[in-house]
Protein backbone atom coordinates (compact mmCIF):
# COMPACT_ATOMS: atom_id res chain seq x y z
CA UNK A 1 0.00 0.00 0.00
CA UNK A 2 1.34 3.42 -0.97
CA UNK A 3 0.14 6.52 0.85
CA UNK A 4 1.29 10.02 0.01
CA UNK A 5 0.03 13.00 1.98
CA UNK A 6 0.97 16.59 1.30
CA UNK A 7 0.24 19.22 3.98
CA UNK A 8 0.61 21.83 1.22
CA UNK A 9 -2.37 20.43 -0.69
CA UNK A 10 -5.78 22.05 -0.18
CA UNK A 11 -7.48 18.71 0.67
CA UNK A 12 -7.57 17.95 4.40
CA UNK A 13 -4.95 15.41 5.51
CA UNK A 14 -7.47 12.84 6.78
CA UNK A 15 -9.17 13.04 3.37
CA UNK A 16 -5.86 12.42 1.64
CA UNK A 17 -5.29 9.27 3.69
CA UNK A 18 -8.81 7.97 2.98
CA UNK A 19 -8.35 8.75 -0.73
CA UNK A 20 -5.05 6.89 -0.70
CA UNK A 21 -6.61 3.77 0.84
CA UNK A 22 -9.48 3.86 -1.66
CA UNK A 23 -7.06 4.29 -4.56
CA UNK A 24 -5.12 1.27 -3.33
CA UNK A 25 -8.33 -0.81 -3.19
CA UNK A 26 -9.15 0.19 -6.76
CA UNK A 27 -5.59 -0.65 -7.84
CA UNK A 28 -5.93 -4.10 -6.31
CA UNK A 29 -3.14 -3.61 -3.77
CA UNK A 30 -5.64 -3.96 -0.93
CA UNK A 31 -8.60 -6.31 -0.88
CA UNK A 32 -11.13 -7.80 1.48
CA UNK A 33 -9.34 -9.03 4.60
CA UNK A 34 -6.22 -6.90 4.06
CA UNK A 35 -4.95 -5.37 7.27
CA UNK A 36 -4.04 -1.70 7.41
CA UNK A 37 -1.16 -0.61 9.64
CA UNK A 38 -2.22 0.51 13.11
CA UNK A 39 -3.21 4.17 13.37
CA UNK A 40 -0.17 4.74 15.57
CA UNK A 41 2.20 3.21 13.01
CA UNK A 42 0.64 5.23 10.20
CA UNK A 43 0.84 8.45 12.22
CA UNK A 44 4.53 7.86 12.94
CA UNK A 45 5.34 6.97 9.34
CA UNK A 46 3.53 9.99 7.88
CA UNK A 47 4.53 12.31 10.75
CA UNK A 48 0.92 13.14 11.44
CA UNK A 49 -1.18 13.60 14.54
CA UNK A 50 -2.77 10.32 15.68
CA UNK A 51 -6.20 11.99 15.61
CA UNK A 52 -5.80 12.79 11.90
CA UNK A 53 -5.22 9.11 11.12
CA UNK A 54 -8.05 8.00 13.40
CA UNK A 55 -10.37 10.43 11.63
CA UNK A 56 -9.34 8.95 8.26
CA UNK A 57 -9.98 5.41 9.54
CA UNK A 58 -13.37 6.47 10.95
CA UNK A 59 -14.29 8.00 7.57
CA UNK A 60 -13.48 4.71 5.86
CA UNK A 61 -15.43 2.81 8.51
CA UNK A 62 -18.46 5.03 7.96
CA UNK A 63 -18.22 4.17 4.25
CA UNK A 64 -18.38 0.50 5.20
CA UNK A 65 -14.91 -0.10 3.80
CA UNK A 66 -13.06 -0.68 7.06
CA UNK A 67 -13.74 -2.83 10.10
CA UNK A 68 -12.15 -1.30 13.21
CA UNK A 69 -11.86 -3.64 16.16
CA UNK A 70 -9.94 -3.13 19.33
CA UNK A 71 -7.01 -5.48 19.39
CA UNK A 72 -7.61 -6.82 15.87
CA UNK A 73 -6.51 -3.77 13.92
CA UNK A 74 -8.12 -2.31 10.84
CA UNK A 75 -9.38 -4.87 8.33
CA UNK A 76 -10.90 -4.13 4.95
CA UNK A 77 -14.46 -5.40 4.59
CA UNK A 78 -16.25 -7.12 1.71
CA UNK A 79 -17.16 -3.64 0.53
CA UNK A 80 -13.55 -3.40 -0.71
CA UNK A 81 -14.24 -6.09 -3.33
CA UNK A 82 -17.40 -4.27 -4.41
CA UNK A 83 -15.52 -1.00 -4.76
CA UNK A 84 -12.87 -2.76 -6.81
CA UNK A 85 -15.48 -4.28 -9.13
CA UNK A 86 -17.30 -0.99 -9.63
CA UNK A 87 -13.97 0.71 -10.31
CA UNK A 88 -13.36 -1.66 -13.22
CA UNK A 89 -16.25 -0.09 -15.08
CA UNK A 90 -14.87 3.41 -14.74
CA UNK A 91 -12.16 3.26 -17.44
CA UNK A 92 -14.79 2.38 -20.08
CA UNK A 93 -16.97 5.32 -19.08
CA UNK A 94 -14.03 7.71 -19.01
CA UNK A 95 -12.78 6.44 -22.38
CA UNK A 96 -16.19 7.10 -23.93
CA UNK A 97 -16.34 10.55 -22.32
CA UNK A 98 -12.83 11.34 -23.60
CA UNK A 99 -13.70 10.20 -27.11
CA UNK A 100 -16.74 12.45 -27.00
CA UNK A 101 -14.66 15.40 -25.80
CA UNK A 102 -16.26 15.48 -22.33
CA UNK A 103 -13.80 16.72 -19.68
CA UNK A 104 -13.40 15.44 -16.10
CA UNK A 105 -15.43 18.29 -14.58
CA UNK A 106 -18.38 17.67 -16.88
CA UNK A 107 -18.26 13.90 -16.31
CA UNK A 108 -18.13 14.34 -12.51
CA UNK A 109 -21.10 16.67 -12.76
CA UNK A 110 -22.99 14.00 -14.72
CA UNK A 111 -22.17 11.40 -12.08
CA UNK A 112 -23.23 13.69 -9.24
CA UNK A 113 -26.47 14.47 -11.05
CA UNK A 114 -27.17 10.77 -11.44
CA UNK A 115 -26.62 10.26 -7.70
CA UNK A 116 -29.04 13.09 -6.89
CA UNK A 117 -31.88 11.52 -8.85
CA UNK B 1 14.45 -18.86 -25.36
CA UNK B 2 17.80 -17.42 -26.42
CA UNK B 3 20.66 -19.56 -27.75
CA UNK B 4 22.63 -18.60 -24.67
CA UNK B 5 19.92 -19.94 -22.36
CA UNK B 6 19.64 -23.13 -24.43
CA UNK B 7 23.41 -23.69 -24.15
CA UNK B 8 23.19 -23.05 -20.41
CA UNK B 9 20.41 -25.61 -19.95
CA UNK B 10 22.31 -28.19 -22.01
CA UNK B 11 25.46 -27.80 -19.89
CA UNK B 12 23.40 -27.79 -16.71
CA UNK B 13 21.75 -31.08 -17.70
CA UNK B 14 25.13 -32.60 -18.61
CA UNK B 15 27.10 -31.54 -15.53
CA UNK B 16 24.29 -31.28 -12.98
CA UNK B 17 22.38 -34.45 -13.89
CA UNK B 18 24.02 -36.64 -16.58
CA UNK B 19 27.44 -36.77 -14.87
CA UNK B 20 26.23 -37.77 -11.37
CA UNK B 21 23.64 -40.13 -12.85
CA UNK B 22 26.26 -41.82 -15.08
CA UNK B 23 28.50 -42.44 -12.06
CA UNK B 24 25.62 -43.87 -10.01
CA UNK B 25 24.40 -45.93 -12.97
CA UNK B 26 27.85 -47.44 -13.56
CA UNK B 27 28.05 -48.42 -9.90
CA UNK B 28 24.52 -49.81 -9.93
CA UNK B 29 25.18 -51.94 -13.03
CA UNK B 30 28.23 -53.36 -11.27
CA UNK B 31 26.18 -54.09 -8.13
CA UNK B 32 23.42 -55.75 -10.18
CA UNK B 33 25.99 -57.87 -12.03
CA UNK B 34 27.21 -59.06 -8.62
CA UNK B 35 23.77 -60.07 -7.36
CA UNK B 36 24.46 -63.78 -8.07
CA UNK B 37 27.70 -63.73 -6.05
CA UNK B 38 26.29 -61.91 -3.01
CA UNK B 39 24.56 -63.52 -0.01
CA UNK B 40 20.73 -63.32 0.15
CA UNK B 41 21.12 -60.53 2.66
CA UNK B 42 24.10 -58.17 2.74
CA UNK B 43 25.38 -56.01 5.56
CA UNK B 44 24.30 -52.40 5.01
CA UNK B 45 25.06 -50.93 8.41
CA UNK B 46 27.96 -51.37 10.78
CA UNK B 47 28.11 -50.70 14.52
CA UNK B 48 30.72 -48.29 15.85
CA UNK B 49 33.08 -51.22 16.55
CA UNK B 50 33.07 -52.35 12.91
CA UNK B 51 30.76 -55.36 13.25
CA UNK B 52 27.75 -55.37 10.89
CA UNK B 53 24.40 -54.80 12.61
CA UNK B 54 22.03 -54.02 9.71
CA UNK B 55 21.17 -56.35 6.83
CA UNK B 56 19.05 -56.07 3.67
CA UNK B 57 18.63 -57.77 0.29
CA UNK B 58 21.51 -56.68 -1.98
CA UNK B 59 19.28 -54.97 -4.61
CA UNK B 60 18.58 -52.26 -2.04
CA UNK B 61 22.09 -50.86 -2.63
CA UNK B 62 21.72 -49.94 -6.33
CA UNK B 63 18.06 -49.00 -5.66
CA UNK B 64 18.86 -46.48 -2.92
CA UNK B 65 21.88 -45.18 -4.82
CA UNK B 66 19.90 -44.43 -7.97
CA UNK B 67 16.97 -42.97 -6.02
CA UNK B 68 19.10 -40.55 -4.00
CA UNK B 69 21.26 -39.44 -6.93
CA UNK B 70 18.29 -39.05 -9.28
CA UNK B 71 16.44 -37.03 -6.64
CA UNK B 72 19.36 -34.73 -5.96
CA UNK B 73 20.08 -34.25 -9.67
CA UNK B 74 16.42 -33.39 -10.28
CA UNK B 75 16.52 -30.77 -7.50
CA UNK B 76 19.75 -29.34 -8.95
CA UNK B 77 18.40 -28.99 -12.48
CA UNK B 78 14.94 -27.75 -11.47
CA UNK B 79 16.20 -25.13 -9.06
CA UNK B 80 18.86 -23.80 -11.44
CA UNK B 81 17.00 -23.98 -14.76
CA UNK B 82 15.59 -20.48 -14.39
CA UNK B 83 18.72 -18.98 -12.83
CA UNK B 84 20.11 -15.88 -14.41
CA UNK B 85 22.77 -13.31 -13.87
CA UNK B 86 26.45 -13.68 -13.19
CA UNK B 87 26.13 -14.53 -9.49
CA UNK B 88 26.98 -18.19 -9.83
CA UNK B 89 28.46 -19.08 -6.46
CA UNK B 90 25.49 -21.06 -5.22
CA UNK B 91 24.79 -22.58 -8.61
CA UNK B 92 28.33 -23.97 -8.66
CA UNK B 93 28.04 -25.34 -5.13
CA UNK B 94 24.84 -27.18 -5.97
CA UNK B 95 26.21 -28.64 -9.23
CA UNK B 96 29.45 -29.70 -7.53
CA UNK B 97 27.53 -31.24 -4.60
CA UNK B 98 25.48 -33.40 -7.00
CA UNK B 99 28.65 -35.00 -8.38
CA UNK B 100 30.35 -35.20 -4.97
CA UNK B 101 27.30 -36.95 -3.48
CA UNK B 102 27.01 -39.37 -6.39
CA UNK B 103 30.70 -40.35 -6.34
CA UNK B 104 30.87 -40.70 -2.55
CA UNK B 105 27.75 -42.83 -2.40
CA UNK B 106 28.61 -44.94 -5.44
CA UNK B 107 32.12 -45.81 -4.29
CA UNK B 108 31.10 -46.13 -0.63
CA UNK B 109 27.96 -48.23 -1.14
CA UNK B 110 29.07 -50.39 -4.04
CA UNK B 111 32.54 -50.69 -2.46
CA UNK B 112 30.97 -52.05 0.72
CA UNK B 113 29.70 -54.98 -1.38
CA UNK B 114 33.18 -55.93 -2.65
CA UNK B 115 34.23 -57.62 0.60
CA UNK B 116 30.90 -59.46 0.69
CA UNK B 117 31.33 -61.16 -2.72
CA UNK B 118 31.14 -64.97 -2.44
CA UNK B 119 30.54 -64.55 1.31
CA UNK B 120 28.30 -67.15 2.94
CA UNK B 121 27.42 -65.17 6.04
CA UNK B 122 27.07 -61.37 5.86
CA UNK B 123 27.74 -61.15 9.59
CA UNK B 124 31.45 -61.58 8.81
CA UNK B 125 31.42 -58.64 6.35
CA UNK B 126 34.31 -56.21 6.71
CA UNK B 127 33.75 -52.64 7.82
CA UNK B 128 33.38 -50.41 4.71
CA UNK B 129 35.73 -47.70 6.06
CA UNK B 130 38.16 -48.04 3.16
CA UNK B 131 35.58 -47.64 0.33
CA UNK B 132 33.86 -44.81 2.24
CA UNK B 133 37.10 -42.84 2.62
CA UNK B 134 38.12 -43.57 -0.98
CA UNK B 135 34.64 -42.46 -2.08
CA UNK B 136 34.82 -39.21 -0.13
CA UNK B 137 38.24 -38.37 -1.61
CA UNK B 138 37.21 -39.30 -5.16
CA UNK B 139 34.00 -37.35 -4.56
CA UNK B 140 36.00 -34.22 -3.78
CA UNK B 141 37.95 -34.63 -7.01
CA UNK B 142 34.85 -35.20 -9.16
CA UNK B 143 33.01 -32.42 -7.30
CA UNK B 144 35.87 -30.03 -8.04
CA UNK B 145 35.75 -31.01 -11.71
CA UNK B 146 31.98 -30.35 -11.76
CA UNK B 147 32.58 -26.99 -10.05
CA UNK B 148 34.78 -25.88 -12.95
CA UNK B 149 32.46 -27.33 -15.58
CA UNK B 150 29.34 -25.79 -13.98
CA UNK B 151 27.65 -23.46 -16.45
CA UNK B 152 27.32 -19.72 -15.83
CA UNK B 153 23.65 -18.70 -15.94
CA UNK B 154 23.05 -16.10 -18.65
CA UNK B 155 21.81 -12.69 -17.56
CA UNK B 156 18.05 -12.32 -17.43
CA UNK B 157 16.42 -9.79 -19.71
CA UNK B 158 14.68 -7.99 -16.85
CA UNK B 159 17.70 -7.81 -14.59
CA UNK B 160 17.89 -4.05 -14.37
CA UNK B 161 14.65 -2.37 -15.30
CA UNK B 162 15.05 1.36 -14.76
CA UNK B 163 13.55 2.64 -11.55
CA UNK B 164 11.50 5.77 -11.74
CA UNK B 165 12.10 7.94 -8.70
CA UNK B 166 8.73 8.87 -7.20
CA UNK B 167 8.35 12.62 -7.51
CA UNK B 168 7.26 14.11 -4.21
CA UNK B 169 6.27 17.64 -3.30
CA UNK B 170 8.66 19.35 -0.93
CA UNK B 171 6.45 18.77 2.12
CA UNK B 172 4.86 15.52 0.95
CA UNK B 173 5.17 12.48 3.17
CA UNK B 174 5.16 8.96 1.88
CA UNK B 175 4.65 5.52 3.29
CA UNK B 176 4.66 2.15 1.59
CA UNK B 177 3.79 -1.12 3.28
CA UNK B 178 3.49 -4.68 2.03
CA UNK B 179 3.40 -8.20 3.34
CA UNK B 180 5.83 -10.52 1.63
CA UNK B 181 5.06 -14.23 1.89
CA UNK B 182 6.53 -17.46 0.65
CA UNK B 183 4.46 -19.59 -1.69
CA UNK B 184 1.79 -21.54 0.22
CA UNK B 185 3.28 -24.74 -1.23
CA UNK B 186 6.68 -24.15 0.38
CA UNK B 187 5.04 -23.25 3.70
CA UNK B 188 2.84 -26.37 3.51
CA UNK B 189 5.82 -28.65 2.83
CA UNK B 190 7.71 -27.21 5.83
CA UNK B 191 4.63 -27.39 8.07
CA UNK B 192 3.98 -31.04 7.09
CA UNK B 193 7.62 -31.90 7.69
CA UNK B 194 7.47 -30.20 11.08
CA UNK B 195 4.32 -32.04 12.11
CA UNK B 196 5.82 -35.38 11.01
CA UNK B 197 8.97 -34.71 13.06
CA UNK B 198 6.88 -33.64 16.05
CA UNK B 199 4.86 -36.88 15.87
CA UNK B 200 8.12 -38.83 15.67
CA UNK B 201 9.44 -36.96 18.74
CA UNK B 202 6.25 -37.73 20.70
CA UNK B 203 6.35 -41.41 19.74
CA UNK B 204 10.00 -41.58 20.78
CA UNK B 205 9.17 -39.97 24.12
CA UNK B 206 6.91 -42.94 24.90
CA UNK B 207 9.77 -45.31 24.05
CA UNK B 208 12.78 -43.47 25.43
CA UNK B 209 11.33 -41.10 28.02
CA UNK B 210 13.23 -37.90 28.71
CA UNK B 211 16.14 -39.09 26.55
CA UNK B 212 14.05 -38.22 23.48
CA UNK B 213 14.37 -34.45 24.03
CA UNK B 214 16.87 -33.82 21.18
CA UNK B 215 14.19 -34.97 18.74
CA UNK B 216 12.10 -31.92 19.68
CA UNK B 217 14.79 -29.57 18.36
CA UNK B 218 14.04 -30.15 14.69
CA UNK B 219 10.30 -29.31 14.88
CA UNK B 220 11.11 -26.20 16.94
CA UNK B 221 13.63 -25.09 14.33
CA UNK B 222 11.08 -25.70 11.55
CA UNK B 223 8.48 -23.64 13.45
CA UNK B 224 11.00 -20.78 13.62
CA UNK B 225 11.75 -21.21 9.91
CA UNK B 226 8.02 -21.06 9.20
CA UNK B 227 7.78 -17.77 11.10
CA UNK B 228 10.43 -16.25 8.82
CA UNK B 229 8.40 -17.00 5.70
CA UNK B 230 6.08 -14.02 6.20
CA UNK B 231 7.53 -10.52 6.51
CA UNK B 232 6.04 -7.08 6.95
CA UNK B 233 7.78 -4.38 4.95
CA UNK B 234 7.61 -0.65 5.51
CA UNK B 235 9.24 2.26 3.78
CA UNK B 236 8.88 5.79 5.15
CA UNK B 237 10.95 8.89 5.97
CA UNK B 238 12.92 6.83 8.49
CA UNK B 239 14.08 4.29 5.95
CA UNK B 240 13.33 0.67 5.10
CA UNK B 241 12.24 -1.92 7.67
CA UNK B 242 11.53 -5.60 7.09
CA UNK B 243 10.45 -7.69 10.06
CA UNK B 244 9.19 -11.23 10.26
CA UNK B 245 5.72 -11.84 11.67
CA UNK B 246 7.14 -12.52 15.13
CA UNK B 247 8.88 -9.11 15.06
CA UNK B 248 12.27 -10.79 14.99
CA UNK B 249 14.46 -11.06 12.98
CA UNK B 250 14.29 -7.50 11.70
CA UNK B 251 16.30 -5.86 8.94
CA UNK B 252 16.52 -2.06 8.78
CA UNK B 253 18.25 0.41 6.51
CA UNK B 254 18.03 3.94 8.00
CA UNK B 255 17.18 6.64 5.46
CA UNK B 256 20.56 8.35 5.89
CA UNK B 257 22.41 5.19 4.85
CA UNK B 258 20.49 4.53 1.63
CA UNK B 259 22.40 4.97 -1.61
CA UNK B 260 19.61 3.91 -3.96
CA UNK B 261 17.26 1.14 -4.98
CA UNK B 262 16.64 -1.15 -7.91
CA UNK B 263 14.35 -3.93 -8.97
CA UNK B 264 15.99 -7.29 -9.57
CA UNK B 265 14.77 -10.74 -10.53
CA UNK B 266 15.75 -13.31 -7.94
CA UNK B 267 16.15 -17.05 -8.28
CA UNK B 268 16.23 -18.19 -4.62
CA UNK B 269 18.55 -21.19 -4.91
CA UNK B 270 20.92 -19.83 -7.55
CA UNK B 271 21.24 -16.33 -6.10
CA UNK B 272 20.94 -16.90 -2.36
CA UNK B 273 21.26 -20.64 -1.83
CA UNK B 274 17.69 -21.05 -0.66
CA UNK B 275 14.72 -19.38 1.01
CA UNK B 276 14.24 -17.31 4.14
CA UNK B 277 16.66 -14.84 5.66
CA UNK B 278 19.96 -15.28 3.78
CA UNK B 279 23.40 -13.82 4.34
CA UNK B 280 26.14 -13.58 1.74
CA UNK B 281 29.25 -11.43 1.93
CA UNK B 282 27.99 -7.84 1.59
CA UNK B 283 24.43 -8.96 0.99
CA UNK B 284 21.40 -9.73 3.06
CA UNK B 285 18.36 -11.32 1.44
CA UNK B 286 14.81 -11.78 2.62
CA UNK B 287 14.08 -14.39 -0.04
CA UNK B 288 10.57 -15.77 0.05
CA UNK B 289 9.89 -16.61 -3.59
CA UNK B 290 11.45 -16.34 -7.01
CA UNK B 291 10.73 -13.30 -9.12
CA UNK B 292 10.80 -9.56 -8.60
CA UNK B 293 12.59 -8.14 -5.62
CA UNK B 294 13.46 -4.76 -4.16
CA UNK B 295 17.21 -4.24 -3.79
CA UNK B 296 18.27 -1.42 -1.49
CA UNK B 297 21.92 -0.39 -1.78
CA UNK B 298 23.55 1.12 1.25
CA UNK B 299 26.21 3.80 1.07
CA UNK B 300 28.81 1.33 2.35
CA UNK B 301 28.16 -0.83 -0.71
CA UNK B 302 26.16 -3.52 1.07
CA UNK B 303 22.78 -4.47 -0.29
CA UNK B 304 19.52 -5.71 1.13
CA UNK B 305 17.29 -7.69 -1.24
CA UNK B 306 13.66 -8.42 -0.40
CA UNK B 307 11.38 -10.40 -2.69
CA UNK B 308 8.04 -8.63 -2.85
CA UNK B 309 5.25 -7.72 -5.24
CA UNK B 310 5.06 -4.05 -6.16
CA UNK B 311 8.89 -3.86 -6.05
CA UNK B 312 8.92 -1.21 -8.79
CA UNK B 313 6.93 1.32 -6.79
CA UNK B 314 8.84 0.44 -3.63
CA UNK B 315 12.15 1.12 -5.39
CA UNK B 316 10.80 4.46 -6.66
CA UNK B 317 9.94 5.48 -3.10
CA UNK B 318 13.29 4.37 -1.68
CA UNK B 319 14.96 6.42 -4.42
CA UNK B 320 12.87 9.46 -3.48
CA UNK B 321 13.77 9.07 0.21
CA UNK B 322 17.45 8.59 -0.65
CA UNK B 323 17.27 11.75 -2.77
CA UNK B 324 15.89 13.74 0.14
CA UNK B 325 18.77 12.55 2.26
CA UNK B 326 21.27 13.71 -0.32
CA UNK B 327 22.00 10.49 -2.19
Amino acid sequence: MLLVVDPGSPAPLFQQIADGVRAEVIRGGLREGSRLPSAKELAESLQLNLHTVLKAYQTLRDEGLLDLRRGRGALLTAQASVLGEVAQEVPLLVARAKAAGIGPAALSALIKEEYAR
Amino acid sequence: MTDERRRYLRTLLLVGAALPLAIALAGSILAIAWLGRLPAEVAIHWAAGGAPDGFAPPWIVPGMLLLIVAGFSAVTVVSLAAAHGPRVRNARILVATASWLSTTLTVGLVGSLVSQLDLADPRSAQSPAAPLITGALLGLAVGALAWFLAPVPPAGESDTPTVERLSLGEDARVMWTATATASPKLAAVIALFGVALLVQAIVLTFELGAAAWPFYLAPVVLALVLSTLTWRLRIDHRGVVARSVLGFPRITVPAGRIQGASVVTVSPVADFGGWGLRWLPGEVGVILRGGEALRVSRRDGHTVTITTHDAGRAAGIVEAIAGRNGA
